[in-house]
């Protein structure tokens, strides 16, 4: 197994300003989320119904993909495939080198954070504006996101002024408040909005029916990005197909309770093709690039459950690992508890099938996922499949074979353990613990070690039957 | 009364190899319940190798444990992790084997102990239950599987009410501890930090005693307090239930108990 | 082009990953057939009483303001109480709004402070505004700082699913955009804390016409 989330989950316990930036978010989501949920009577059934459209949608993808693109066709769009992000990146700089574009206004796109858009749309000459105020944050800092809903959650408001004095023209101004930097954002990216010559977007769901796109923000950057450029480009990816505007409401109905604890979030806009003679505004050209990156092997594979996610973050915010160290130490656009389970279906570098790993398996995520995805099973199943595709330590296989072997063996494991049990016992003379323990230093780092009370329950069991035949007490029960 | 019913204890590793003192005391309250309770030759559920991601050696311990117990009329563990292990993913691992039918009917009489006493043994739980020489300050820490696999969260604490012992509780009950098995040594330092918040919450809640269902949970919340030092002692619900509190805390030292 | 290709291959792997070898040679009927069941029903939720109430409540927990106004023809005194000299307002150009005289200046979306538009249904089940691209340009609704939507008791539904059954969506009538808008614009991208007025309006104040004519 690889190290990597265990160095880097080392340094983020010991980053305070990403501490303190955890500590200020931590509890609001879980919070704001209840009490969204405590405001309907029948959000149980919400998620059934989101889950079963999620199903449904799968099971005849084949149909409603095909639906779709034929749908947005006849709204004068067009629809590109994507096998790889390579292709993602080729395919969205060629349409805006075909509109002559110079400047791109942008809106959150976990997809384009996947293909590492941006990089490559400066590479090709183009400037590309991040106008959602979290990834614009980012884009400042160049970092990638941490959140999939929060993109900035990691940045403390000190280090997003620190970043805006150094970006912008501020001279005294004050950006103490929250107000004062949303305001800053706020003016300089209006002035991107108007100008741009492109603005790609994200999308949340695609529906079949009518060739739509739909898009789900709080601050209407997306909007803008979508009606003011004379070209809109989609980025997302084929597995967001559901069938019908009804269908697309049973989503939406569990999507921003879960993400933000909102009952709908400000803005839910539904984009079918370009202006039309009878539309009052938007883009000229309209386009929906799908991304595959592997997720046609994951629908035909065990993990097929994985693509219900519809991307709230409930599992994160409700992870006590990501709330303890952050998206960065699960180095992938995807953190917490869904990029576990998807960064190694997607990337499988190595490295990811840590990812995992790192799980205590306590189920909070599966127990708050909008669409009932057995995160922790899937998990599960990962490990399993590490153990095929990159082995474990001969060590830790062989110490887990022998246990299984011996725990198969029950009057020999009695008599082993409890033998274990009782020369532990010894070692701690009377003290109850240890402090260092050899052969133990993964438990002995952070803990003192409580000992066993004596020989095994199993023996002392079967000492206390004999004792009490002895004196034929009809007396059962404790050890007396 | 009729013949008495037939109980299975099966004591989970963490009792079995660590803390048999909770193993007495689930034995004496289902006794006290009025049932008959015998210890077969055990091992492990095999939670251990199925998280591992290990499914043919988890099968195998799986079967050995079905064999060994399905002859009582119930089998009881005092462990929720266990518990969970058994009714919620045996049945798993056996989807497609034709030995599936009986694996579903033996998990079906298998019992979380909480949760058999208040919900099965169908008696007077006062009468069962003696903590009211317990004077500490007692929080409960939900384990993880016991809560959100086998539902456990009303039951230790009627039982803990009805033996005389009032819950305070503390912040985000429903929060991991940081054990999680092979977890807490790979991922040392994020379970230490996972630890940490639950020592704390419990620090602020003003309890000097933890009280939970699961030994292996409890060993490790018990070695970081002390490691911290904090003033906390935790010993498993079984033994406030039974009224044991003679034997040592978890990790504290023989002869010097919390009371004095 | 090397993504015509690849799109045959994908489907390849959708339909063996379904079971399945082929797309039906009448996609049309074959769509049709398979959301026969769920098309233009109900949520399947709890039913809603008093639909302008619950409009009313979640438009205001939603951060909006509530103006009932009994005819149309009060608004440009209305507003002009409320907007500052020196703003303008920009119309959409909807009839109902274009036949009245404005006491305010009016200019385009791009330079007004204030926009004015007609929804064409509303939400209740999330104190939502539903506009489309037909009757609103889309820029207006996000470009002025303060947005003022006038509604009629009668244009409320209860859920999504009926705002879908009443604006008619069907591959036949599909507007641009379809916006669904619920309280002011805002973000919590700085610290988790709720910001309002992001990109988008600071706020939203919603007129209720005659709204004794509850249906």
């Amino acid at each position: 197994m690889s190290h990597n989330f265990i160095v880097r989950s080392q340094e983020a316990l010991t980053n305070e300003q990403l501490q303190s930036a955890l500590a200020k978010a931590g509890g609001g989501f879980v919070a704001r989320r209840q009490s969204a949920i405590d405001q309907v009577p029948d959000f149980e059934q919400m998620r059934d119904q989101a889950q079963a459209v999620r199903q449904k949608s799968l099971a005849n993808l084949d149909i409603y993909l095909a639906y779709f693109e034929q749908q947005v066709e006849a709204a004068g769009g067009k629809v590109h495939w994507a096998r790889s992000p390579e292709d993602l990146r080729r395919i969205v700089i060629g349409i805006c080198q075909q509109a002559g574009a110079r400047t791109i206004a942008k809106g959150k796109s976990m997809v384009g954070e996947e293909a590492h858009l941006n990089a490559a749309l400066e590479a090709a000459g183009m400037i590309p504006w991040e106008t959602d105020l979290g990834e614009y944050i980012l884009q400042l800092a160049q970092e990638p996101p941490s959140h999939i809903v929060a993109p900035a959650l990691h940045k403390t408001k000190a280090e997003i002024e620190a970043l805006f004095r150094n970006a912008h023209q501020l001279g005294e101004r004050d950006l103490q408040e929250v107000k004062a930097i949303v305001d800053e954002a706020r003016d300089v990216i209006r002035e991107r909005f108007l100008t741009a010559d492109v603005g790609i977007t994200g999308a949340n769901m695609l529906i079949a029916e009518t060739g739509t796109a739909v898009l789900v923000t709080n601050e209407g950057n997306g909007d803008l990005s979508s009606c003011l450029p004379k070209t809109h480009i989609i980025t997302t990816t084929f597995d967001r197909v559901v069938p019908t505007w009804e269908d697309a409401s049973k989503i939406i109905r569990v999507l921003a309770r879960s993400a933000t604890g909102q009952p709908i979030t400000s803005y839910t806009s539904f984009f079918s093709g370009p202006k039309g003679e009878n539309d009052h505004d938007g883009p000229e050209a309209f386009h929906v690039v799908l991304l595959d990156n592997h997720r046609s092997e994951i629908l035909a594979s065990d993990y097929r459950e994985m693509l219900h996610c519809i991307r709230c973050g409930a599992c994160m915010n409700h992870c006590p690992v990501y709330q303890a160290v952050g998206g960065h130490a699960y180095d992938s656009v995807y953190p917490g508890p869904m990029g576990a389970v998807l960064s190694p279906l997607l990337r499988g570098y190595p490295q990811d099938y840590e990812l995992p790993n790192a799980s205590s398996f306590c189920g909070r995520c599966e127990s708050v996922c909008p669409v009932r995805i057995p995160l922790p099973g899937l998990m599960r199943k990962l490990r399993e499949q590490e153990r095929q595709v990159a082995p474990p330590p001969r060590v830790n296989r062989t110490l887990l074979s022998s246990f299984a072997w011996l725990a198969s063996k029950p009057a020999l494991y009695r008599r082993l353990t409890s033998a274990g049990s009782w020369l532990l016992h010894k070692l701690g003379r009377g003290k109850g613990r240890l402090h260092k323990v050899p052969l133990a230093r993964g438990w002995s780092q952070q803990r003192e070690l409580p000992l066993p009370q004596g020989a095994s329950f199993q023996s002392q069991w079967e000492q206390h039957l004999k004792d009490k035949a002895k004196k034929s007490s009809p007396q059962g029960g404790g050890r007396g | 009364m009729a013949v008495r019913q037939r109980v299975g204890l099966f004591a989970s590793c963490p009792v079995d190899l660590m803390r048999p003192s909770v193993g007495f005391a689930s034995a004496t309250l289902l006794q006290r319940a009025g049932f008959a309770v015998e210890v077969p030759p055990q091992s492990c559920c095999g939670q251990v190798n199925f998280n591992s991601g290990m499914p043919e050696q988890t099968r195998q311990l799986a079967w050995q444990l079905i064999t060994t117990f399905e002859a009582y009329d119930y089998t009881v563990v005092p462990a929720g992790s266990c518990g969970g292990m058994i009714r919620h993913h045996y049945p798993e691992l056996f989807k497609g084997d034709p030995r599936l039918p009986r694996v579903r009917e033996f998990c079906e009489r298998v019992y979380e102990l909480t949760t058999f006493l208040a919900e099965v043994a169908n008696v007077s739980l006062e009468d069962i239950t003696s903590a009211s020489a317990l004077t500490d300050v007692v929080t409960y820490h939900d384990s993880c599987a016991g809560l959100r696999e086998m539902g456990i969260k009303a039951q230790p604490r009627e039982l803990l009410q009805s033996s005389g012992v009032t819950v305070t509780e503390m912040a985000e009950t429903d929060v991991c501890c940081g054990f999680g098995g092979a977890f807490c040594v790979k991922f040392s330092d994020v379970s230490g930090r996972m630890a940490d918040n639950k020592l704390d919450n419990a620090c602020a809640a003003g309890a000097n005693l933890v009280v939970g269902g699961d030994v292996s949970c409890l060993l490790h919340l018990a070695g970081r307090a002390q490691r911290r030092g904090l003033p906390l002692q935790f010993r498993h619900v079984a033994e406030v239930l039974a009224g044991d509190f003679g034997t040592p805390a978890i990790g504290e030292a023989e002869g010097g108990s919390h009371e004095s | 082009m090397a993504d015509a290709g690849f799109r045959q291959k994908l489907f390849n792997r959708i339909l063996a990953a379904n079971n399945k070898t082929a797309l039906p040679d009448d996609l049309e009927s074959a769509f049709h057939q398979l959301i026969a069941a769920d098309k233009g029903k109900d949520a399947g939720l709890a039913p809603m009483k008093d639909l302008l109430a619950s409009f009313t409540r979640n438009a205001t927990l939603s951060g909006a303001e509530i103006l009932p106004v009994q005819a149309l023809e009060e608004l440009p005194a209305l507003l002009a109480s409320r907007i500052p000299a020196g703003n303008s307002l920009a119309l959409s150009p909807q009839a109902e709004l274009n036949s009245l005289t404005w006491q305010t200046p009016v200019s385009d979306e791009r330079s007004a402070q204030w926009g004015i538009a007609c929804a064409e249904l509303a939400i209740a089940e999330t104190g939502t505004l539903c506009l489309s691209s037909r009757s609103v340009p889309s820029a207006l609704l996000y470009l002025v700082e303060f947005l003022v939507v006038v509604i009629e008791p009668a244009q409320i539904v209860a859920r999504q699913e009926g705002a879908w059954r009443s604006a008619g969506i069907s591959s036949g009538h599909r507007p641009r955009a379809m916006h669904l808008i619920t309280g002011p614009s805002r973000t919590a991208d700085v610290e988790q804390t709720l910001q309002v007025g992001a990109h988008g309006p600071r706020e939203l104040l919603i007129v209720v016409l005659d709204p004794s004519s509850v249906p």
